[in-house]
């Protein structure tokens, strides 16, 4: 009976494993991810967070992220002197994606990932990736990649971008400007492989 | 007098010679533009699956607009600047914004790299360039952009538009619909600069930081 079990775990594991592995992206893959706008200026790793984690099924707000980076219990309040989505400026910084303290586990890689492994996570492991890049000596910025599309022959990365405030925009740009931004700024950081603990 | 005749026969073909190539330059990102634009209609005609707020149809009848060139101030240069202009303490990204129009309406944008390696679309949609180009005065729009520049202040979020010496941003309640002076904006970035300087200077520069 015992061996039995075993046996049909074995297979099912096989299965889930040859699915994966023989999973061929499309020339178009997306995942279903809604735009979160961020709350102050400085709240893009915040935002990009947010969606992250709500991809995983993980609902936490950019106010909970920005307490508990800052060690602060305000950061909820509105900003009285605007009337938009603003969160107050005593809690307005720059940061780093928090994905650790919303229970997530993830890779994270200094350099772009190759085009076949971008498609394969967004087709096959539906996941919301994180991207940051920037320049040395000056604050970055990090934006959600939700999906992939190849057009008359060029690639194209598809962003859920939380700037502006209250607003954010869904963009769209080269692979090749993903791997190599241009001008001085550089590819900093991409997270992916990205599932609950 | 033959000295005077080849002066000035060398000197009509060096400009000549910069008018070409600034033509070609200009040419190569228009071509770079109509890829783009022939990409993001396929997209948009061909899959209903995201949404980058501008419809097929829009993007098939708008026209490629003058290429607007992106600078970036260089944020230590704006903490000590004595000049009093943002524009002498910017360089050029080598990106250009495109806008494709539709009766002086801008309804999104492409951009476009170039460099010596050749000249490349790195971006379809900007919204906040659509927005902030279609709220510009009526003047700049008129002369399809031509002579207008775009400049990004990092670490601020600061975004100009100059044309003809005068300033144009949403930035820190301004709107872009109205013209300010040059220097009385410089001056307003420098000190926030140099607040966010004394803020998270230090913090900088113990790691990476995005906002």
């Amino acid at each position: 009976m015992k061996t039995k079990r075993i046996i049909i775990l074995g297979l099912i594991t096989g299965l889930l494993f040859l699915t994966q592995s023989c999973c061929k992206p499309g020339l178009i893959g997306s995942v279903n991810n809604t735009l979160r706008p961020q709350e102050t200026n400085n709240w893009c790793w915040a935002a990009t967070t947010q969606m992250i984690a709500q991809n995983e099924g993980v609902s936490k707000t950019q106010c909970e992220l920005a307490n508990h980076r800052f060690g602060k219990t305000n950061c909820c309040n509105d900003e009285p002197t605007d009337n938009t989505c603003r969160k107050t400026n005593d809690c307005n910084s720059p940061g780093w994606l928090e994905l650790d303290y919303c229970g997530l586990k993830f890779s994270e890689s200094a350099t772009a990932l190759s085009w076949d492994e971008l498609k394969k996570s967004i087709y096959c492991s539906k996941d919301v990736l994180g991207f940051a890049y920037g320049q040395s000596g000056v604050v970055g910025h990090v934006v959600a990649v939700k999906g992939y599309v190849t057009v008359n022959g060029t690639n194209y990365v598809v962003l859920n971008d939380p700037w502006g405030p209250c607003v954010g925009q869904e963009r769209l740009i080269t692979y090749e400007e993903y791997v190599d931004p241009t001008g001085a700024k550089t590819h900093w950081n991409t997270w992916y492989n990205i599932s609950k603990k | 007098m033959k000295n005077i005749k080849s002066i000035i026969a060398v000197f009509l073909a060096v400009i000549s010679t910069g008018l070409m190539a600034q033509t070609t330059a200009n040419n190569g990102i228009r071509e770079a533009a109509a890829k783009g634009k022939s990409d993001l209609l396929k997209l948009l005609s061909e899959n209903k699956e995201f949404n980058f707020g501008v419809s097929a149809r829009e993007v098939e009848v708008a026209q490629i607009s003058n290429p607007i060139e992106s600078f970036s101030t260089e944020f230590n240069s704006l903490l000590n600047d004595t000049s009093g202009n943002i524009a002498t303490i910017s360089r050029s990204e080598n990106v250009y914004i495109v806008p494709l129009t539709t009766e002086n309406k801008t309804v999104t944008t492409i951009s476009v790299a170039s460099s010596s390696k050749g000249t490349k679309v790195v971006e379809l949609v900007n919204q906040q360039y659509t927005s902030e180009l279609n709220d510009l005065p009526v003047e700049i729009k008129r002369a399809n952009f031509k002579g207008l520049k775009v400049i990004n202040v990092p670490n601020i979020d600061a975004t100009l538009y100059v044309f003809n010496d005068k300033c144009y941003t949403s930035y820190n309640g301004r709107s872009v619909r109205e013209g300010s002076n040059i220097l009385e904006v410089t001056r307003q970035l420098q000190n926030d600069a140099r607040t966010f300087q004394a803020k998270f200077g230090e913090e900088l520069k113990k790691g990476k930081l995005v906002k």
